[in-house]
């Protein structure tokens, strides 16, 4: 299921938080949590029951393992069946996410003949694997206790960020799910959480869904010009931001209803004046975790300066790889990795460059590298990178094309007009309005913004019917 | 009132006035669409809306005035529905969807049958309808129970993409400023599919837009593709009431060049074969007509590609309906069919230059 449908918005989501906060009235907490992992694993399961059996596997034994883990006093045996939890849960990933990619690549450069298989990757795989990494770490350094099984249930099933994050920590969760008050509902949450999953809805269904159009036109154009290729570029640059953003808003949104804080996914990245500032303000809360069990662990900045551009370009890497099982996400990594500790060395000189300019050179780089992000294959960054750089010809002509979605085709110059007004609109909102996380703690409950948030709820409404999937539902 | 308005109320407060002012703008959406309706499902206006083809079929099936329906792909698009009215004294209405496959063509047929207005069907029958899963109108068109109506009300394309242009079409109707013509079809229910006028058509056209399909079909393959197809064409069949109005299929007449190129891919063989099963499922419940012999075939000055024909050979086609002409039975479609190859290998003699320069 997924949260920018007829069924979440107006089913799943109403019964199951009325359902949620009757079971509230009780003495025990017990049946509320679990009244929670049943309606988020049937919100997993939804439109696809087997996912659910390696979700239930996984979470079995990662409990197990966390509680012989906190059981076992030899520190060898417990060194041991920690690094086999770390294996089972990479090894599920690789399996699952990579094996084709390994495959592929094995028979290329070996010349063998391995045949693929055919394995779909279980949704959110990469974002409930992650975190339940975090967890056994967290047990084996006896940083938290594994707690009830319903806590820990909750904690990779809660369905607000099961699929695509925010990949929350352990530590974070627990406190709030044995926190007494949390049970009951909070009319304050409530008012905040419909906000938050308003705007992260119009986000998603209303803007990124939208400029999907002109993107999926783009990159089918088999010789793209300047003009035409621009204009997908910044494109995707801002669908990519609306509809992860507008997800991750959904998710915290989602979580306040149900009084759990999740962490903010986004702080304004493209108003960062630098790569390494965009890395601090983009997906937060992956960057957070690479850093805590992948940075500090390899030595971090602790190990002079090779080291740590090292440390660094590796990291990078791996996000690009975690991202996706192709070439163009490991060398979109590195290219963000290479940038990065490129600007480590500069250090302090970069900023004899004025801000405003610095924030533009960053945005057009970012916009430069989402082209191996989105291009499914190589070749078709290439062909993207070609256009852009002018090497195909300007081609004016082919821009009203990516506005064509085969419904009405409006005469070329309205398309144009079309398209340049929403982007110019769209690049206004990127740089010059409030994120939603300054929205909320900025929000005063008054009846001109209930309107407001209802008119936008209802706008959103209307873009439902189109159900485009999240991006970052693939990961 | 903007001070009231501003005022900062209660939580409990703020909700309530959410979920009110939601409910009442969702009311007005419905109602609005009930009242405009750019797809029909209502009442059907006459040259107040443009017509979007995949979205007006279900509506205009349960409410336009007809007694005939006409029914296709982008084959059955270009038939003047004058010389219908003409030929037959009928009320005829036109559905043609440009690359409609066998899931649209059952659910239409099937809306047909249940409002009772048709008492006679032509159905144009394309070989890759049976080969095709995919569904060209939303879901939500073809029923009429409160969610499906809610999911209209509320839908993207009405909202986003008909209202604002039906207002823009509609003004400049009204206030009699020159539309493109294309426009100005879109608005007639007799020429809201007709292709005819924007497309180039003849021989050399034909052969410039020519593409050998290069996929060969496997033995294996062609045993899948007739069973799917078979399966295909049993459910739809099975779907019709062939017993309460009179049933006209036509197998649309293509190119020699589109038959060549499926005897090229090994298409043919299995197209002969589900032919001869579509004709052997109906034979005895309704009539058929087989153009795809016809000597017009040969030539490609009266097509726009190899499978698509100007709409002199629709007007043809209404002709040989009301003369009886090219009707086929489960006795002669051999015969049919051995001339429709003979003329292929003419064609083909004729035209082999065409895929000496492909290799």
């Amino acid at each position: 299921m997924i949260f920018s449908s007829y069924i979440f918005v107006f089913c799943f989501l109403p019964i199951t938080l009325v359902v949620y906060y009757i079971f509230s009235s009780g003495d025990n907490s017990i049946f509320q949590r679990l009244f929670l992992i049943f309606a988020s694993l049937f919100f997993y399961g939804f439109g696809n029951p087997k996912y659910l059996i390696l979700l239930s596997i996984s979470l079995f034994i990662n409990y197990s393992i966390a509680l012989l883990l906190q059981n076992l006093i030899s520190h060898n045996y417990r060194k041991i069946l920690f690094l086999f939890g770390i294996l089972f849960n990479i090894g599920l990933l690789i399996y699952f996410k990579y094996y084709n990619f390994f495959i592929t690549n094995i028979n290329f450069i070996f010349k063998t003949t391995f045949i693929p298989q055919s394995i779909s990757i279980p949704l959110g795989i990469s974002f409930f694997t992650f975190q339940q990494i975090s967890f056994l770490i967290s047990i084996y350094k006896k940083e938290e206790e594994a707690g009830s099984i319903f806590n820990y249930g909750l904690f990779v099933t809660f369905f607000p960020q099961l699929v695509a994050g925010p990949i929350v920590l352990y530590g974070e969760m627990l406190p709030q799910l044995n926190d007494y008050k949390r049970r009951f509902s909070n009319a304050d949450n409530l008012v905040k959480g419909i906000c938050l999953f308003v705007i992260g809805l119009f986000k998603k269904v209303v803007i990124a869904d939208t400029i999907s159009t002109i993107v999926d036109n783009g990159f089918k154009i088999s010789e793209i010009g300047f003009a035409a290729a621009l204009i997908t570029s910044v494109s995707y640059t801002l669908q990519i931001f609306f509809d992860f953003s507008g997800y991750s808003d959904m998710a915290v949104g989602l979580g306040k209803l149900f009084n759990i804080d999740l962490p903010f996914n986004f702080a304004a990245p493209y108003k960062s004046e630098s790569i390494t500032d965009f890395w601090r303000r983009w997906h937060i809360t992956l960057g957070r975790m690479l850093h805590q069990y992948l940075y500090l662990p390899l030595g971090g900045n602790k190990k002079g300066s090779i080291r740590t551009c090292v440390n660094l370009l590796v990291t990078f890497l791996a996000s690009g790889f975690w991202h996706g099982a192709d070439w163009t996400f490991v060398l979109w990594g590195g290219c963000h990795g290479f940038l990065v500790v490129a600007e480590r060395l500069l250090g302090r000189r970069l900023e004899i460059i004025p801000k405003k300019v610095r924030i533009a050179i960053t945005f057009l780089t970012i916009n430069f590298l989402w082209i191996l992000f989105r291009a499914e294959k190589l070749r078709y960054a290439l062909v993207m990178y070609k256009g852009i750089l002018g090497l195909s010809g300007i081609k004016f002509w082919q821009v009203s094309q990516l506005a064509e979605d085969g419904i009405i085709n409006f005469p070329d110059i309205i398309n144009c007009l079309y398209i340049l007004m929403l982007l110019l609109f769209l690049l206004f909102v990127v740089f010059k309005c409030k994120d939603s996380r300054d929205i909320v703690s900025d929000f005063k409950a008054t009846r001109k913004n209930a309107v407001c948030i209802a008119i936008i709820f209802c706008i959103a409404v209307l873009c439902l019917s189109r159900e485009v999937i999240f991006i970052y539902y693939k990961f | 009132m903007i001070k009231r308005y501003n005022k900062q109320i209660t939580s409990q407060r703020w909700l309530v006035n959410f979920i009110c002012s939601a409910i009442i703008i969702l009311l007005f959406f419905a109602v609005f669409i009930f009242a405009f309706d750019p797809c029909f499902q209502y009442r059907v206006e006459n040259r107040k809306y443009f017509f979007y083809e995949r979205y007006v079929a279900p509506g205009l099936i349960s409410n336009y005035d007809y007694d005939t329906l006409v029914i296709g792909s982008s084959r059955a698009e270009n038939f003047d529905m004058a010389l219908f009215r003409e030929k037959f004294e009928v009320k005829p209405l036109l559905i043609g969807i440009g690359g409609m496959g066998v899931k649209d063509l059952t659910k239409l047929m099937e809306i047909a049958e249940d409002v009772q207005r048709a008492e006679r069907y032509y159905v144009c029958i394309d070989y890759s309808m049976f080969l095709s899963d995919r569904q060209l109108v939303p879901e939500y068109l073809y029923h009429k129970d409160i969610l499906s109506r809610w999911k209209y009300a509320t839908s993207y394309e009405a909202w986003f993409r008909f209202i604002p242009a039906d207002i823009c079409g509609s003004i400049m109707h009204v206030l009699d400023i020159g539309m493109p013509k294309i426009m100005e079809d879109k608005m007639e229910i007799d020429r809201y599919s007709n292709w005819n006028d924007y497309t180039d058509s003849g021989e050399k056209e034909v052969i410039s837009t020519y593409v050998p399909n290069k996929k060969v079909l496997s033995e294996f393959e062609k045993e899948d593709t007739l069973d799917s197809m078979q399966t295909e064409i049993d459910a739809f069949i099975d779907s019709l009431n062939l017993s309460r109005g009179e049933y006209i299929f036509f197998f649309p007449p293509y190119s020699c060049l589109w038959w060549c190129d499926v005897e090229n891919t090994g298409h043919a063989e299995v197209y002969y074969e589900a032919k001869k099963y579509f004709i052997k499922r109906v034979a005895d419940k309704g009539t058929i007509y087989d153009f795809q012999h016809a000597a017009l075939t040969l030539d490609l000055n009266n097509y726009c590609d190899s499978g698509h024909y100007d709409q002199n050979i629709n007007d043809w086609m209404i002709e040989q309906f009301s003369n009886n002409q090219y009707k086929v039975t489960t006795e002669n479609i051999n015969e049919k069919l051995s001339l429709m190859k003979k003329n292929t290998s003419e064609f083909r003699k004729e035209y082999l230059w065409l895929w000496q320069d492909t290799k």
